[in-house]
């Protein structure tokens, strides 16, 4: 009995659903709705992919200019390189076309040099003029527009047929108050999927002719839940609000004044709240606080800095010897080791405070999630994407492991390769007074930077928090499902 | 239309649930986000004000140990801070001043690798765009319009109560005229309220700026009460027009400024930036492994007072140093050029477009009022620049001699001054 039950409940919410469905077809601007969508899916996804292509193509080039300016640079004094430093163009994400996240608000260069630790520099946003109001890019479209056409289109579904007096009638034939609402939701989320599938497809298409499907399809499908799953559940309010509304305008104004307020006004808002609790501070003071490190570690340039009195008691201790000049390589080359040392140290653990500050306010922003989804579901897209401010923090934390490998290398060289008696301006090659240089080959055999993208798996687990507010959000919005579609809560 | 007529359809406004809700709601995001535009200035004015200390305590800590040090050797560590002060009214319009520098500091080594340094930030709140007055005004204002006039005929048709009115009134297009200027009057007002509220409470001064920009939001409005006139001339059902107006707004405020955002991109594309980043790197690099007598050549040309200075041709000096640091910018100084010019022209391109879609033209219009958009930020970098060149002509003398750093009067290095 309560099998059957079920089964004819099931077919009930299906018969509702199609009835949806159909209406939805004889109406013209549902369908006019549903074309503009597509129509700028696919604007979005094109001139997006266009972009993602030339950026990586434009940064590839001078990536390779640049290594190739190092490798083939004339013979030079070891430091003279470190100076002379490195520089890397951070590299375009495999999704940046589906969701460009926050790359255009972050810089693109990085000049790596020893002593310090540069930022990146030259971010798109600083170049462009124009009101921040998301990219035009698919994920835009999918989480700005779809929600608004869901909103319109479920927000009129039960109190359209109560207008028109066929909610009694239904009611009064036997489909229950719950199949009723099921259905509606479920042909709503149909009639978007069927909506939304060709400019999805065609999304798919773009971005598969520049990445291998296999590479970046488990990517694609973990989008593709996160977006359905946000869909349902803004369906589901909406039919939600509908289903409490006694009319059309009533339910209207109710989601497009939900839409302003949560997709519109909350993201604005919170990241003012986490500015506000939790800022961070002026390059000028960051800079100050670092430098006065810095300052108390020594001066690596200055052969009688007290802190580096010790290193050369130590040293000559340690080999036996009464002078530097007796040690078996450049003492010169180990103090600037040292130093590199010391401040790389009182950089990064100052960049680890702003790292803690940032944190901080990415939390202010997923407690706000739970008022706006569309705060997580951002979140959880562009991580998905590799476009997310982690990623930029590991593009940030591989240059830097680089640039300190790199340095330290040079400063090895410096060691062996440079002789303490020529390690001063004493000759003059090629018309300029110069210190001993080294050959050309040891700087072509140091090793390029190779960006290593984050797996899919650590990059979710780092998202574990906005998922999480999402799966609440999914939860009060179910219950505020059992709890509206409750037998005796019918209101036809 | 009589004083009695009007009266009575403002009752009749004030009662509906849109004004009780909406006007309140309008205010109380119009103070927020003066509170926040103020919030983020402020900031910026603090830290400016504590540029003067900041410097001198810098330059303390690394002139007062060694006063007995080469002075040009000194100068190699030595930065002097620039300041970009905000307009007063700059709390009203962010622009981009949260993603552009304010206080560059500068050492008198090659300028391009000094100059594009932004200020920290998080992308991610960044990316958000700003909330202040601008957003208010030219994003939510037109919104509340829309919920106030979207179904001004439409709605007493679907009613049935058109006919009651037009026995009421002969001129019945007329009274909807007066019930949409009213609708209108209704936000104007209230975001002359938040206007005022500004004005005394950050103290700004009442010219032709503050003007300027109650004039470009009065017609702003203008121009949204007679798009919503046209469309209930239309005479379509109230949900149509609401599609419409929703419409035409998320074209206007977004969609289009978006395609001309990413239309301007690739039509002036920036390999300049990095070609610019490459070329002074380059450059000044380079000039270790040129002969001395060629890089000092080139700097004469530049700066023929200093050819009879003394550079010892077999060693070290700062002269020749900083004539390398010299031809790091002549070398990147046509892409420096070259960068600059693609800048401007994506900006005036991307502005001449913008005119299509109002509301991203106002909110422009509002940004270049409060001094806080990409040209000013341009006309501060020139003035860093300007500095730089300054700073170096000052200290030139110290370069070019052994003084030392207790010989020489510090405190006469040229101060910078840049108001937006």
């Amino acid at each position: 009995m309560a099998g059957r039950s079920t089964a004819s409940g099931t077919t009930l919410v299906l018969r509702v659903a199609q009835q949806e469905l159909r209406h939805a077809w004889r109406t013209r601007s549902t369908l006019l709705l549903g074309a503009i969508l597509t129509a700028l899916l696919l604007l979005a996804a094109v001139t997006s992919h266009d972009r993602q292509v030339r950026e990586a193509a434009q940064r590839e080039r001078y990536q390779e200019l640049v290594g190739s300016q190092f490798a083939s640079q004339p013979d030079r004094h070891p430091h003279r390189v470190s100076h002379y430093g490195y520089l890397l163009f951070r590299p375009v994400a495999p999704l940046s076309a589906f969701d460009s996240g926050v790359e255009r608000f972050a810089g693109t260069s990085m000049f790596l040099e020893a002593h310090r630790q540069n930022t990146a520099n030259f971010s798109a946003a600083a170049q462009a003029g124009t009101e921040r109001f998301g990219d035009l890019n698919p994920a835009t479209v999918l989480q700005l527009f779809v929600p608004l056409f869901l909103l319109v289109t479920a927000g009129v579904s039960v109190t359209r047929e109560r207008e028109a007096g066929t909610l009694a009638l239904h009611l009064a034939q036997g489909v229950s108050w719950r199949a009723l609402v099921m259905g509606k939701i479920l042909g709503v989320c149909t009639l978007v999927t069927l909506v939304v599938a060709s400019g999805l497809i065609a999304t798919t298409w773009v971005v598969s002719r520049t990445q291998a499907l296999s590479a970046v399809g488990p990517r694609l499908l973990v989008l593709l839940a996160l977006h359905v799953i946000f869909w349902i559940m803004v369906a589901t309010v909406a039919t939600l609000a509908s289903a409490r509304s006694r009319t059309s305008r009533e339910a209207l104004a109710i989601t497009l004044g939900t839409w302003i307020a949560l997709w519109i006004v909350v993201p604005r808002l919170a990241p003012v709240a986490a500015n506000a609790w939790f800022p961070l501070p002026s390059r000028a003071e960051f800079a100050e606080r670092v430098d006065a490190t810095v300052r108390s570690l020594g001066d690596a340039h200055d052969p009688d800095d007290p802190a580096f009195a010790r290193l050369r008691q130590e040293t000559l201790a340690k080999y036996g010897v009464a002078t530097v000049a007796e040690l078996p390589f450049n003492y010169q080359g180990l103090v600037m080791q040292e130093g590199e040392r010391h401040t790389s140290e009182a950089f990064q653990a100052h960049l680890d405070s702003l790292d803690r500050v940032r944190a901080r306010q990415q939390l202010v922003l997923d407690l706000f999630g739970v008022v706006s989804p569309f705060l997580v579901t951002r979140s959880l897209s562009m991580a998905t994407a590799g476009t997310d401010p982690a990623h930029l923090a590991e593009f940030e934390r591989q240059a830097e492991a680089y640039r300190y490998d790199l340095i330290q290398r040079l400063n090895r060289l410096h060691m062996e390769e440079v002789a303490a008696a020529q390690d001063r301006y004493g000759a003059v090659i090629n018309g300029a007074p110069s210190r001993q240089r080294i050959d050309q080959h040891f700087f072509a055999s140091l090793p390029t930077f190779a960006w290593e993208q984050p797996s899919l798996g650590a990059t979710l687990a780092r998202q574990a928090r906005a998922g999480g507010v999402l799966l609440l959000v999914v939860l009060l919005v179910m219950a505020a499902l059992i709890r509206t579609t409750h037998p005796q809560r019918a209101h036809p | 239309m009589t004083w009695h007529q009007l009266t009575r359809e403002w009752l009749l406004l004030r009662r509906q649930r849109v004004v009780s809700l909406g006007v309140p709601l309008l205010l109380v995001a119009g103070l927020l986000a003066i509170g926040n535009g103020h919030r983020v200035i402020q900031r910026q004015r603090d830290v400016l004000a504590e540029v003067a200390t900041r410097q001198a305590a810098e330059h303390r800590a690394i002139l007062g140990p060694q006063p007995n040090a080469v002075a040009g050797d000194q100068l190699y560590y030595l930065a002097f801070h620039t300041a970009r002060a905000p307009s007063p009214w700059a709390p009203l319009a962010l622009g981009q001043r949260d993603v552009h520098a304010f206080n560059l500091k500068v050492r008198i080594h090659a300028l391009q690798g000094q100059l594009y340094d932004a200020d920290l930030d998080n992308p991610l709140l960044t990316s958000f765009g700003t909330f202040d007055l601008a957003f208010v005004c030219v994003v939510l204002a037109p919104l509340l319009l829309i919920a106030l006039a979207w179904n001004l005929r439409s709605g007493d048709e679907e009613q049935g109560t058109l006919p009651l009115l037009r026995l009421q009134a002969p001129g019945v297009a007329r009274l909807y005229a007066v019930r949409l200027a009213l609708r209108t009057a209704v936000v104007w007002i209230t975001l002359l309220v938040v206007v005022a509220f500004a004005t005394v409470w950050l103290g700004l001064p009442m010219d032709t700026t503050l003007a300027s920009m109650i004039g470009v939001l009065t017609l702003y409005l203008v121009g949204w009460c007679l798009f919503a006139g046209l469309v209930a001339a239309l005479r379509r059902p109230s949900e149509f027009n609401l599609m419409l107006l929703l419409g035409v707004w998320i074209v206007a405020t977004a969609l289009g400024p978006a395609l001309v955002n990413v239309l301007a991109g690739r039509r002036f594309p920036l390999p300049e930036a990095l070609e610019l980043t490459v070329a002074q790197r380059q450059g000044y690099h380079g000039a270790w492994d040129e002969p001395m007598a060629e890089v000092m050549e080139a700097f004469y040309q530049r700066y023929p007072e200093w050819r009879s200075a003394p550079v010892p041709a077999d060693r070290y000096s700062n002269g020749w140093y900083y004539a390398m640091q010299q031809r790091g910018d002549d070398q990147s100084r046509a892409s420096a050029q070259r960068y600059r010019e693609v800048m401007e022209g994506r900006e005036a391109w991307s502005r001449s477009r913008l005119r299509w879609f109002p509301p991203a033209a106002v909110h422009a219009r509002l940004n270049a009022l409060a001094r806080t958009d990409q040209a000013s930020y341009l006309r501060y970098l020139d003035s860093v620049a300007e500095y730089h060149e300054a700073l170096k002509r000052h200290f030139f003398p110290v370069i070019f001699s052994d003084q030392r750093v207790s010989d020489v009067n510090w405190s006469l290095a040229p101060r910078h001054q840049h108001s937006d």
